[in-house]
């Protein structure tokens, strides 16, 4: 099991559930919470603390003005927008702050400082190393050497080799790695070379020796543990209403969160309205997916009672543990990612033959395709 | 404006302020001419002299200190290096142990379809390149010429003139279009002067290419011996040609190859991984 849990929002309460324990750590927010709260928090998960890789992210990459609480950590200067951040000489200082930080709330891992550059250039990559080896001599906790790699550059010929050279020119070999794109809420990633090339990296990371966690992961994880990812992150799972989970970034605040199914057969999230849908015409099995799921069960029983409820706790319990399971069951070689994505194909075959009509329009399968397509490169 | 200086009276003049006795020439490089001193009856020392540039200065004093901060059995021995004034003109003088063995151009003969051999010295200058990679050194110019014998087993890395350290500022230009160091035995990285990519994995290479020709008595990148056709080769990030590849494999030496590799993420990534290698096959 290497399902690690990305905190967001409010999320502590999830990790204790019974149904969601053996995920193999968290990825803690400083954005989200404090590092008094960080504490608090993880003492109260005693004795099943101990079992966790608690791994600090320090979160340098969180663009704009509004950092959360971001400001309460040692690590983050105040005077970070105006410092000169490609000088290296000023990260030691950030470098040794975060290592004190990361011992003081119990940390047992942390990644590397890393920015989003202007260009992804050979040098940006060369800086994210030097950056984590600073790192790694003021810490003994285990370093991740994080690097944010934009998926349009890396279909290019000789990206992923030159990119994974230099990656692996270091002795750590613990990668921290964000896939950064710009694609648009309630899409899914659909470039098939820029997915290749992901897959390509990853695999050649892993080949040399380092141990890759795909961060801020959706349902892409099939992907990368495909290509033989150590471990996979679940993504905030309060961005699940942007529909990309996978992507780093907070949705702005303002509308409230709609709460989704994650269907384990069409490999997708759906509304409440597309799951009564699927549900009459057949298309969903609600026995079938109560079987595989526990929350699942909760959620089918909500929706039953016709009541309104919203159902939002149970969506976000039904995504991590379909995570959590389904990164085990792919660890194990129990399934496959091309058996489960040829499955889905299958079922979205249905769905078009039936005539359904998702009330979420880019909600159509289309990425199915793209991601078997991807994974013959 | 100055002539070029007699170096052979700077040794000399050298050999006089040392109190060493020259004994001979030992031959030339690139910026340095070599010497055969003693320094008592017993004590046999090469002394290199080089005339000081505004530009070569600092390669001087980076080799100087790369050099005496190793001490691995496959490192030559830098005794002193230093610049001195004769006649007010700067010379970078250098003292160094005297390899009598000869160099592995010479001998390469001797390694030919001899794998044994060949892992042998493999494994030992592998470890040097792990001494050196602990240092953050690259050596960048591996080359049969740049390895000596101390005696008939105990090969020694030398001529450390291009040491590229890894976390001081480079003294390349990125706008060359190519980096220092020996085209045929250079690594794609080098020979495109890809700096972000440069580390001791670059030496693994021209050590693993040098270690391949003397095994197979070719270039590994130019079976018909077309010796510019292999630069271009091993520049386009061409993997090895199949006839360089069947033959190492028919030595045991099929292990080199991944050595051989276009990019450093292919390669073995610790030395100790070529080392152990070596060893299995």
């Amino acid at each position: 099991m290497s399902a690690y849990h990305q905190m967001g929002h409010d999320s502590w309460n999830l990790i204790g559930e019974e149904a969601l324990r053996s995920f193999k750590g968290l990825v803690l927010s400083p954005v989200n919470d404090g590092p008094a709260v960080v504490v608090e928090k993880l003492a109260s998960l005693d004795p099943l603390r101990s079992q966790l890789d608690i791994l600090l992210d320090p979160q340098f990459y969180k663009p704009g003005s509004d950092r959360g609480s971001l400001q309460e950590w040692a690590h983050i200067p105040r005077d970070f927008g105006t410092a000169d951040v490609s000088d290296i000489g000023w990260w030691g200082e950030r470098c040794r702050l975060l290592a004190a930080e990361a011992e003081q709330i119990g940390a047992t891992s942390v990644a590397s400082p890393a920015v989003i550059p202007r260009a992804f250039t050979p040098d940006y990559y060369d800086w994210v190393v030097n950056c984590a080896e600073l790192l790694a001599g003021a810490t003994r906790a285990s370093v991740l050497l994080t690097v944010i790699v934009r998926l349009s550059d890396i279909s290019e010929l000789g990206a992923v080799e030159r990119i994974a050279s230099i990656l692996t020119r270091t002795q750590i070999d613990r990668i921290y790695l964000v896939l950064y794109d710009d694609v648009p809420p309630r899409s899914q990633r659909t470039d098939v070379e820029a997915l290749a090339g992901a897959l390509s990296l990853i695999r050649m990371l892993e080949k040399a020796g380092s141990r890759v966690i795909v961060a801020f992961s959706g349902l892409d994880m099939l992907l990368w543990k495909e290509a033989g990812a150590t471990a996979v992150a679940t993504g905030k799972f309060f961005n699940l209403r942007r529909f990309v989970p996978g992507r780093w970034e907070d949705p702005s605040e303002g509308g409230r969160v709609l709460p989704y199914w994650t269907d384990d057969e069409l490999i997708t999230w759906l509304r409440e309205d597309d799951v009564r849908l699927l549900l009459r015409l057949g298309i969903i099995d609600g026995q079938r997916a109560s079987g595989s799921n526990p929350y699942s069960q909760e959620i089918l029983s909500a929706l039953e009672r016709r009541g309104g409820e919203a159902w939002v706790r149970w969506g976000w319990r039904q995504y991590l543990y379909w995570f959590n399971e389904c990164e085990a069951a792919l660890d194990a070689k129990k399934v496959s990612t091309r058996d489960i994505l040829g499955r889905a194909d299958r079922h979205w075959s249905e769905v078009e033959r039936r005539g359904a009509l998702l009330f979420e329009r880019a909600n159509n399968g289309e990425w199915i395709r793209a991601w078997l397509n991807a994974l013959l490169f | 404006m100055q002539g070029p200086p007699d170096l052979a009276a700077i040794a000399a003049l050298v050999c006089k302020q040392l109190d060493f006795t020259l004994v001979k020439e030992l031959g030339s490089g690139a910026h340095k001419r070599a010497y055969l001193v003693e320094s008592d009856a017993s004590t046999r020392l090469a002394l290199k002299i080089a005339p000081v540039t505004a530009s070569l200065k600092p390669r001087f004093e980076r080799e100087a200190s790369a050099l005496s901060g190793c001490s691995h059995p496959s490192v030559a021995v830098l005794h002193d290096s230093r610049a001195m004034a004769f006649d007010g003109r700067e010379f970078w003088v250098s003292v160094e142990e005297f390899l009598d063995g000869g160099t592995l151009a010479e001998r390469q003969s001797l390694f030919f379809q001899n794998p044994s051999a060949v892992k042998k010295l493999g494994a030992s200058l592998a470890a040097a390149l792990d001494h050196l990679r602990v240092r953050s050194l690259v050596h960048r110019d591996i080359k049969p010429a740049n390895v000596m014998f101390r005696s008939e087993d105990q090969a020694v890395l030398t001529d450390f003139g291009i040491v590229r350290v890894l976390d001081a500022p480079t003294l390349t230009h990125d706008f060359m279009p190519q980096g220092p160091g020996t085209p045929l035995y250079a690594a794609a990285e080098q020979l495109l002067n890809e700096k972000a990519l440069i580390d001791w994995r670059t030496d693994q290479f021209g050590l693993a290419l040098v270690l391949a020709e003397s095994a197979i008595g070719f270039h590994p990148f130019a079976p018909e011996k077309d010796l510019p056709l292999a630069v271009a080769r091993v520049a386009r990030r061409e993997p090895v040609p199949a006839a360089s590849a069947r033959k190492l494999a028919e030595l045991g030496l099929a292990s080199l190859l991944q050595a051989l590799a276009p990019w450093p993420a292919l390669r073995y990534r610790r030395p100790q991984d070529l080392i152990n290698a070596l060893a299995v096959v």
